[in-house]
């Protein structure tokens, strides 16, 4: 006979923590923020581009800091008995 | 049924058995009286045949018992000499006699099992299993991470509070196995296997350690726990003695570890000579902390650092507009010195066409004391020969101007003499 629980904790408490937490791709949105600042690093983008840019930056960070802000560290116990 | 009488002396008409009788009622009294026995001794005459079948006797100084196994049951390669411990089910077998058919052999002592795993480890560096280019970098940080350790253990304890203290939104599968003593190599394996399966959480892996009877409807996973791999397996444990430390040297947990889909790192809590499952994981650590301390990123050096992103995000959008501004105050000075050499080469083209004006005007040459002469028709005269005495002509001077008759006129040669 084989049981196995889930147990989450989230630091915040938040009540949906856990399931944001695992939409959230961190390092998916730390690699597209990497990539937006090497791109407003090009002195010859256009400036329309540029802002563009900025205002999607600004946006991520938002996203990355409310994330660690935010979220905790669920815990899915694997208990089997033999 | 018995063959034997109390005591030894027949106390009815003695009964002959059969060998084949005689070997079946041993083998029932040893299942009666040892169904399993666990002896420990010292190794001698150990062979493998046809890479299958396992043969040795443990000894000691007063008797010799002979063993009999599969190399399935070996933690690894063995060698005369060793100490070992070996449990087993003692048979007669109705051909070649007594022996203990093995189920498990575990070395015992720190010297066997520090040469135990050292032929291990020759034996699995040669297979390549410890090569530098079989390690993987670990995805970082992690948004999955399976646990491999005893949920009661500081090992556990110790990387969860350091997870928890230093990152965020992880999820953590936990994989409760025992790290030391006879099952943990198999409860091990089977977690490992378990994690590459990719048994989402509600499901069941095998051989892990009991934790208790199940009451229907236990099971609290509410059915959305997402599949697919982890991104990262984690086995650890704290320190201990050699024999504690005994299942990371297993041949077993070491083959699964390096054979795990599922990246690797491997944390044992003791700095002193690393154990074979952290040479075949991908990552070692040093403890469990540390093993947490490796897999997450500080959250606090994180957001400061995303402060400082924001900042620069700010800083290359001015650096961006001011670099525009000043590549247009650069194209307005261009344009206004293109504009302001036109309208120089203009007045210069004027200048030089009033210069050249002056020079023609006629007016000039009467104020440096010349004079024009025109014949009565009012033509002007430009040669002598137009003249004859008598002629009335009208001389044009600087400040006014005269009639008058010509009396004579005179040639002037081309060299400037009369003729």
């Amino acid at each position: 006979m084989t049981r196995q629980t889930t147990k989450s904790t989230t630091k915040s408490g938040s009540d949906n923590g856990a399931s944001n937490a695992a939409a959230f791709d961190y390092r998916a949105k730390t690699a597209e923020l990497e990539r937006v600042l090497a791109e407003l690093q090009d002195p010859d983008s256009a400036i329309d581009d540029a802002v563009r840019l900025h205002a999607a930056g600004r946006k991520l960070v938002d996203e990355l800091e409310a994330y660690l802000e935010r979220t905790g560290v669920t815990v899915r116990k694997h208990v089997a008995a033999n | 049924m018995s063959g034997f009488a109390a005591g030894g002396a027949p106390a009815e008409p003695e009964m002959v058995l059969s060998v084949a009788e005689f070997v079946a009622y041993v083998n029932q009294t040893l299942e009666a009286a040892y169904p399993f026995v666990t002896i420990q001794g010292e190794l001698a005459n150990f062979r493998v045949s046809r890479g299958r079948w396992v043969y040795f006797d443990l000894k000691d100084d007063e008797a010799s018992v002979r063993f009999f196994g599969t190399v399935y049951a070996l933690p690894g390669p063995l060698e005369d000499g060793l100490l070992v411990r070996v449990s087993g089910n003692p048979r007669l077998h109705p051909l070649y006699g007594f022996s203990v058919n093995v189920q498990t052999i575990v070395p015992v002592g720190e010297g066997a099992l520090r040469r135990t795993a050292d032929l291990l480890a020759v034996k699995l560096d040669a297979e390549g299993l410890f090569a530098p280019e079989r390690k993987r970098v670990l995805p970082y940080p992690p948004a999955r991470i399976a646990l491999v350790t005893a949920a009661d253990s500081a090992a556990y304890a110790d990387f969860m509070k350091i997870l928890q203290a230093r990152w965020s939104g992880v999820t953590i599968d936990h994989y409760d196995v025992q790290v030391q003593g006879e099952p943990a190599p198999g409860q091990i394996v089977s977690a490992i296997a378990a994690v590459n399966a990719g048994i989402p959480a509600g499901e069941s892996f095998a051989g892990g350690r009991a934790g208790g009877a199940a009451a229907p409807g236990a099971v609290d996973d509410g059915g959305n726990t997402p599949g697919g791999l982890p991104d990262v397996l984690v086995l650890t444990r704290g320190g201990g003695s050699a024999e504690d430390l005994a299942a990371f040297n297993d041949e077993r947990v070491v083959r699964a570890v390096a054979g795990s889909r599922v990246p690797t790192l491997v944390a044992v809590g003791h700095e002193i000579d690393s154990s074979l499952a952290e040479l075949a994981a991908d990552r070692r650590a040093s403890t469990p902390s540390n093993a947490a301390e490796l897999l997450t990123p500080d959250r606090a050096v994180v957001l400061g650092r995303l402060a400082a992103v924001r900042s620069e995000l700010d800083g290359a959008l001015l650096r961006l507009v001011r670099g525009r501004r000043e590549r247009l105050a650069e194209q307005r000075t261009v344009l206004d010195q293109g504009l302001r050499a036109a309208y120089d080469a203009a007045r210069l083209r004027l200048r030089t066409a009033r210069q050249l004006l002056d020079a023609y005007d006629p007016a000039a040459a009467l104020r440096r004391g010349y004079a024009l002469v025109y014949a009565a028709d009012g033509s002007l005269i430009r040669r002598a020969d137009q003249l004859r005495p008598g002629a009335a002509v009208r001389i044009t001077l600087s400040d006014g101007a005269a009639r008058a008759t010509i009396t004579e006129r005179t040639a002037i040669s081309q060299k400037g003499r009369k003729p």
